[in-house]
């Protein structure tokens, strides 16, 4: 366990080569983050405190705690504890995260129970009636997630950038399964990504972002490669609360799989909120 | 159920929290000078209403966890085999995809109320957490109210979805969840119908009544709601997941609780704008209903 933790850590350390600049705009603990001209975390004091941070849109809930130290979703090290839930699945997660302004890494594992989804004999594409099938074992896997997130200012906005490394674990043999995380058919052992986008800030008040994301998803185990491409925005509605629309679906792959091919989370909203002044 | 429920919980923690948070010191040069504010003629939500949502989410709730009743209908009348054969989509693939569009819409359109007009105009483009916390409530309820004769009624009918005498074939195998899960027999009525158009319908009673933006775009935001809702229905159709009956019936009943809730616990205290009509008359495909404040 422990070598493949540090060669998450190696495949993010790989990753980061994107410029860490200290800037007076807020912490990169998201890159959907970016951009934002003002951010109450960074006036905070550096402390340890507990911090929450939900999602919630129709229909999934993702709540996570934080136990950390710094000022929190700015400058920090934490412990992260969440969940997800939707229609299909239920999943949690736990892992550590270093955040610095404009960049933030997570390195954890997360264990995933699908409501639906079963194990796939292999293939070379898959479309929407083969996740519909239910001859098999539900799927039940577990992920040693790393990713790399970070937003730098670039004219009136921000580059975004988004380096995520999947080990998948609990799958047998040459088995497929629809990875809830990623939102694609997966094979043992390794998933990778990479986002670039841009965002512009937005209004005079600077808190909305909006712009335009690009990911390549590769899936050496199949082998398979996704390009997905669409739409971010954020728009802070006061200092712990933020709309969040994001709509990225797959453009090419193998797969025909619709909607469960791509990063569509619609609106949703975002609480933070954490301990200490 | 639990989104409504924990977005009202968290409009409700923002406006306490941004009350002792000083340290964001936001211009407001986006925003009107005017704040929003809440009509003391309306009402105010109140603890009939909380019974009436608490009964309507429990019910909600139970109706779609049971298993819906064995009535073995799965006839459908010449009309409604007429509009399939016209509208229902050639391939399981573009089907699926139709589904999935009905999907996303039905999810923008039910969060639009409480993100959207609750949220970012009326609290934070309009500076009044009073009247958001009002339209989240009275959304709420009215949603709750749509959820709860949806699930009562596609509990007791058991009426089979129309893709259902597919399965089995080469198209659409028998063991995939479309075939084996209980929601094959919740096609009367729609869920997605009623919940879009009693969505569309709170952001119509909410800006027509309110004047949220204060200009042309109220009207502009409504008619754009109640067309994306006719869409999501369409879209059901398409994806053989409805019958025409099925759509219609849930649209009537999302437009009446959409409209109906708002305005008889509220809006109708204050006619500032005329009373309410609705009308309902016959068309060449059905029936249509026009509304008007």
């Amino acid at each position: 366990m422990a070598r493949r933790v540090a060669a998450l850590l190696a495949v993010a350390g790989l990753a980061i080569t994107v410029p860490a600049r200290a800037q007076e705009v807020g912490g990169a603990d998201n890159a959907l983050l970016a951009g934002r001209k003002s951010d109450a975390w960074e006036h905070g004091e550096t402390r340890a405190f507990v911090g929450v941070n939900t999602e919630v849109g129709a229909p999934y809930l993702r709540p996570r705690a934080i136990f950390g130290w710094g000022k929190p979703y700015y400058r920090f090290i934490g412990v992260d504890l969440s969940a997800m839930a939707n229609a299909t699945s239920a999943a949690g997660y736990g892992g550590v995260r270093f955040v610095i302004p404009h960049v933030a890494l997570r390195v954890g594992g997360r264990v995933v129970t699908s409501f639906q989804r079963t194990f796939f004999e292999p293939k070379d594409s898959y479309g929407a009636l083969d996740l519909a099938g239910t001859a098999g074992d539900k799927a039940r896997y577990v992920t040693l997630e790393s990713e790399l997130a970070a937003a730098v200012p670039v004219g009136p906005g921000s580059l975004l950038a988004l380096f995520s490394a999947f080990e998948l674990e609990r799958v047998q043999g040459d088995q497929r399964v629809y990875e809830e995380t990623l939102r694609v058919v997966a094979a043992r052992r390794w998933l990778l990504r990479a986002r670039l986008g841009w965002v512009a800030t937005l209004g005079r008040e600077g808190n909305a972002t909006a712009g335009v994301v690009a990911e390549v998803l590769d899936v050496p185990g199949r082998p398979a490669l996704v390009v997905r491409a669409g739409i971010v925005a954020t728009f802070a509605i006061n200092a712990h609360l933020e709309a969040l629309l994001t709509i990225v679906p797959a453009i090419t792959g193998p797969d025909t799989i619709g909607i469960a091919g791509g990063d569509i989370s619609q609106i949703g909203l975002r609480y933070r909120w954490a301990t200490g002044p | 159920m639990l989104t409504r429920g924990v977005v009202v919980a968290l409009l409700a923690c923002s406006a306490s929290a941004s009350a002792e948070e000083p340290r964001v010191a936001a211009p407001k040069a986006d925003r009107p000078d005017k704040p929003l504010v809440w009509d003391s003629r309306y009402g105010r939500f109140g603890p009939g209403q909380f019974v009436i949502m608490g009964t309507a989410v429990a019910v909600a709730a139970a109706t779609n966890f049971a298993h819906p009743r064995e009535t073995h209908w799965s006839a459908a009348p010449p009309f409604d085999e007429s509009v399939r054969d016209t509208f229902r989509l050639s391939s399981y693939g573009a089907r699926s995809k139709a589904r999935d569009a009905s999907d996303i819409s039905v999810s923008l359109l039910a969060t639009f109320p409480f993100v959207v007009d609750s949220l970012m105009v009326a609290y934070w483009y309009r500076g009044s957490a009073d009247v958001a916390l009002q339209m989240s409530l009275i959304d709420a309820e009215a949603i709750s109210v749509a959820l709860a004769l949806q699930g009562t009624v596609t509990w007791a009918a058991g009426r089979a979805r129309p893709y259902v005498r597919d399965c089995g074939t080469a198209e659409l195998p028998a063991q995939t969840t479309d075939c084996e899960s209980s929601g094959r027999f919740r096609s009367f009525f729609s869920g997605h119908s009623s919940l879009s158009f009693v969505s569309a319908s709170l952001v119509c009673s909410h800006h027509l009544k309110l004047d949220l933006f204060d200009s042309s775009a109220d009207e502009l935001t409504c008619a754009l709601a109640l067309g994306a809702a006719g869409a999501t229905a369409l879209l059901r159709v398409m994806g053989d997941m409805h019958y025409a009956t099925d759509v219609l019936t849930g649209a009537a009943v999302g437009t009446l609780v959409g409209f109906g809730i708002p305005w008889i616990h509220h809006y109708r205290h204050a006619s500032a704008k005329g009373p309410v009509s609705v009308r309902v008359f016959p068309t060449v495909n059905g029936v249509a209903m026009v509304g008007g404040f």
